[in-house]
C-alpha cells in the first residue's frame, strides 16, 4: 500500500461512509447501533457503557439548570456555537 | 473482537507465551524455520485496519467521555492499549508499605499497543555499566553480539533517525526522520543555549514505504490508537499477523497461562493454561517453550511452575528469580512559551512522538549519581479532546495586553473561549527517561495468601529507589528548568524538591520493568545464560525484557526484539543439533 491508497482507504473508511448514506455523521451514529465509543470495545466496556449511558443522573431541572450554565460559560461566537448546540 | 476459542491440534513444536515484542518476533523467526507454533496470549485479538476495531481518526465526540481515560484505557478512551496498572480480577499485592505499579496490556500486541515507540539500541557502555561505575554487574555478552540483530531490527521493522556518530547511541539503518515542529525549534534554541545536544528521534514509524504489505506514516499523531495503514510497529500488525499467514501459527487468546509443565527429568513438555471463556484448564504440548509474557509475568509463570524435578518452581534454585526487578527512572516538568500565545493555526500533528529528543549527553565521573537519562520533549498542536482548555485559572495570567497587562477578560464567557483558543498550542515540556541501579532487594514473588480470579497465585512486589536514583531526578529537575529558561518559556507550577524525590516517579510508572530472569553464565546468579536459555530447563527460553542485566536510559522494545531474534535462532540451531 502507498501513500495515496492509505488515504483513499481512510477517506472510504471514515468520512467516506457518511456521504454515501448521504447523511451526516451524527445521524449515522443515531441509526447505528454503537451505545458508547465505537471501535475495539471489549465486552466489560460495551456493558458499562450501556449501563452509564441507560443512567439517568440529574433531574430534568437540573439538567435545565446545568444546560443554562454551561451556555453562559461556553456561549457562541464568532468562531462556534454555544455549548449545548454541539 | 468474536469470543472463541480455536479448535486446534494439541501438540507443537513450540509454544510462545505472550504475544507482545519478544513473543512476536519469536513466532515470526521460529515460524519460518518451519516450526509449528502455538502463540498463547492472555487477551484478545485486534485488527486495526477492520472497522469495527478501528479507534484512529475518531474524533473525541464519538466517545461519551470525549476521549478521557478509564481504568482500562488510562492513556485515552480511544487508546488501543487494553489493561493499564489495575486490572479487575488480577490483582498483585505490595511488600512492606513499598510502591511498585504493574501495567499490563492484555492483548494481541501486548504492550506494544502503547509504546511511544521510542526505538533505541543499547550501545556498548550500557551492557558493561559495572566496569564502569562499579555498580549492579556487567551483562555476559555486549553490544557487538547484539549489532548484528539490532541491523535486522531496523531493516525488517523500520525505524527513523539520524546518523550522529555518538560512540554510546549506535546509529542503525535510519529512515529519514521527519521535520522538527514549531515547539521542537524552540526548545531546541534552549538546549543550544545551555550546551544540550538535541537530535532528530528514532522512532518506529514507517516515513518511507518498506514493503508491501505496510503503509507509510500520514502524520495523524495518533500512534497509540493503533495504525490502520500498519504504518507504525506493533506485535500484532507486524510479527504476529504475518506469521500468522505465512507459517504455521496457531494463535491462542483469552488464555492465561498457569504454569510451564514438564517431565519427570524436569524438561518443559507444555504449558498449562486456564480459559479466560469458560474458566475450565487447558494443556498444550511442545518440544520447547518460550516465555514472552513480560518481565514480570514470565518471572510470575516460573515461579507458579512447582513439579517434583522443581519444587520451588523453575529457576528458582539459582536464588535471583523476581529479584534485580528496576524500571527506568521518570520526571517531568512544563512551561509556557509567550513567543507561542495567539500563534497561527495549522496541523502540525506529526508522528505520534517527539520529532527531536536529547540523549545522554555527561560525564557521571562529574556528577553525584551514576548513569545517564534521555529527554523527551512534548507542546504543539494536537487535536483538543477531554481536558483541553484546562487549568485556565491559572494559565490566563500569562496572556498580557501590547501594555504587559493581564488578560481583562476573566470569568467565563466569550473571552473564556478567546484565552482558550489563544493559549492553545503554546504550553511545552520534556519528560525524563532514566537508568535506575538494578537491586538484589527490589523484586516479585508470589503472595502465598493471594489468588487472581483464575485461582492463578499472584505477585507480591517489593521496591524502593536509593539515592542514585533520586539524585539523578534531581539533576533532571535543574536541567528542565535551565532549558524551559533559555528557550524563553515561563516555568510552570513549581520545581519537584526532596519532599517528592523531585518529582522522580514511582517505580513501574514508566513501564520499562526489566531484570527478573536476568542472564549470567553463572547458573547462581542467573536464570538464563547468554542465550536466554534457562540454566535449569534446557528447552525453556525466555525472549522478553526479564533477561535484562541492566535497564540502560534507553526504552527496552528494540533490545527486546534483537535478543528474541537472536534467541530464536539459537532455538533453530539447538533443535538442528539435537541439544534440545
Amino acid at each position: 500500500m502507498n501513500r495515496r491508497e492509505n488515504l483513499k482507504l481512510l477517506f472510504a473508511g471514515s468520512i467516506g461512509a457518511g456521504l454515501l448514506l448521504g447523511c451526516e455523521p451524527e445521524q449515522v451514529k443515531l441509526q447505528g447501533e454503537v451505545i458508547g465509543t465505537p471501535g475495539g470495545r471489549t465486552e466489560e466496556e460495551k456493558a458499562r457503557d450501556a449501563k452509564l449511558l441507560a443512567e439517568k443522573f440529574f433531574t430534568e431541572a437540573e439538567l435545565k439548570k446545568i444546560t443554562t450554565l454551561v451556555d453562559l460559560i461556553m456561549p457562541a461566537d464568532e468562531q462556534s456555537p454555544a455549548a449545548t448546540a454541539l | 473482537m468474536a469470543l472463541q476459542i480455536k479448535e486446534t491440534q494439541d501438540s507443537y513444536d513450540v509454544i510462545i507465551v505472550g504475544s507482545g515484542a519478544g513473543g512476536g518476533m519469536a513466532s515470526k523467526i521460529l515460524s519460518e524455520a518451519g516450526l509449528s507454533v502455538a502463540v498463547v496470549e492472555a487477551g484478545e485479538d485486534f485488527d486495526p485496519a477492520k472497522e469495527e476495531d478501528r479507534t484512529q481518526l475518531r474524533p473525541p465526540w464519538e466517545s461519551p467521555r470525549r476521549g478521557a481515560g478509564t481504568k482500562i484505557r488510562p492513556f485515552g478512551d480511544f487508546d488501543q492499549a487494553i489493561g493499564g496498572w489495575e486490572i479487575d480480577g488480577e490483582p498483585y499485592t505490595r511488600k512492606d508499605g513499598t510502591q511498585f505499579d504493574w501495567f499490563r496490556s492484555r492483548m494481541v500486541g501486548g504492550r506494544t499497543n502503547h509504546w511511544g515507540r521510542i526505538s533505541l539500541r543499547f550501545g556498548p557502555n550500557d551492557f558493561k555499566r559495572a566496569s564502569i561505575d562499579g555498580m549492579g554487574h556487567d551483562w555476559p555478552i555486549g553490544y557487538e553480539v547484539l549489532k548484528p540483530y539490532y541491523d535486522k531490527v531496523d531493516k525488517l521493522i523500520g525505524v527513523f533517525g539520524s546518523k550522529e556518530g555518538i560512540f554510546n547511541e549506535p546509529d542503525g539503518f535510519f529512515l529519514p526522520p521527519p521535520k522538527p515542529r514549531l515547539h521542537e525549534l524552540f526548545i531546541k534554541r534552549g538546549a543550544d543555549k545551555a550546551g544540550i545536544p538535541m537530535i532528530p528521534g528514532r522512532l518506529s514509524m514507517l516515513t518511507r514505504p518498506i514493503n508491501a504489505e505496510r503503509g507509510v506514516c500520514f502524520f495523524c499523531n495518533q500512534c497509540n490508537r493503533a495504525c490502520q495503514a500498519y504504518a507504525d510497529f506493533s506485535s500484532g500488525t507486524c510479527l504476529i499477523h504475518p506469521a500468522m499467514k505465512k507459517g504455521k501459527v496457531d494463535l491462542f487468546t483469552y488464555s492465561m497461562v498457569r504454569k510451564v509443565t514438564t517431565d519427570d527429568t524436569g524438561k518443559a513438555n507444555g504449558v498449562s493454561f486456564v480459559s479466560k471463556i469458560d474458566r475450565k484448564e487447558y494443556k498444550l504440548k511442545s518440544r520447547v517453550v518460550v516465555l514472552g509474557a513480560s518481565a514480570c509475568e514470565s518471572a510470575r509463570i516460573l515461579m507458579n511452575s512447582k513439579s517434583k524435578a522443581h519444587p520451588d518452581g523453575i529457576g528458582a534454585d539459582s536464588g535471583v528469580l523476581g529479584r534485580y526487578l528496576h524500571d527506568s527512572t521518570g520526571a517531568d516538568r512544563m512551561g509556557i512559551l509567550p513567543e507561542l500565545i495567539d500563534r497561527d493555526r495549522y496541523n502540525e500533528d506529526g508522528v505520534g512522538g517527539m520529532h527531536m529528543y536529547t540523549p545522554w549527553w555527561k560525564d557521571n565521573k562529574q556528577l553525584d549519581f551514576a548513569r545517564g537519562y534521555h529527554i523527551e520533549y512534548w507542546g504543539g498542536m494536537g487535536q483538543p479532546a477531554y481536558g483541553a482548555g484546562g487549568g485556565m485559572d491559572s494559565l490566563r495570567k500569562y496572556l498580557k495586553d501590547e501594555f504587559g497587562n493581564p488578560s481583562p477578560n476573566g470569568g467565563y464567557g466569550a473571552g473564556l473561549k478567546k484565552d482558550i483558543r489563544r493559549i492553545y498550542g503554546s504550553t511545552l515540556g520534556m519528560s525524563g527517561r532514566g537508568e535506575s541501579i538494578p537491586q538484589h532487594s527490589n523484586y516479585c514473588e508470589i503472595d502465598p495468601n493471594v489468588v487472581d480470579t483464575y485461582g492463578i497465585p499472584v505477585l507480591r512486589f517489593h521496591y524502593k529507589w536509593t539515592d542514585q536514583e533520586i539524585k539523578q531526578a534531581k539533576h533532571m529537575q535543574d536541567t528542565f528548568e535551565e532549558i524551559l529558561t533559555n528557550a524563553g518559556a515561563t516555568l510552570l507550577g513549581t520545581k519537584p524538591g526532596p519532599e517528592s524525590n523531585y518529582g522522580l516517579a514511582g517505580p513501574g510508572r514508566i513501564i520499562h520493568e526489566v531484570g527478573t530472569t536476568r542472564m549470567s553464565n553463572d547458573p547462581k546468579s542467573g536464570v538464563v545464560n547468554s542465550n536466554c536459555q534457562v540454566h535449569a530447563c534446557k528447552n525453556l527460553f525466555i525472549v522478553d525484557a526479564g533477561p535484562f542485566v541492566s535497564q540502560a536510559d534507553k526504552n527496552p522494545t528494540w533490545t527486546i526484539l534483537a535478543l528474541s531474534w537472536r534467541t530464536s535462532d539459537y532455538i533453530v540451531e539447538q533443535l538442528k543439533q539435537k541439544n534440545i
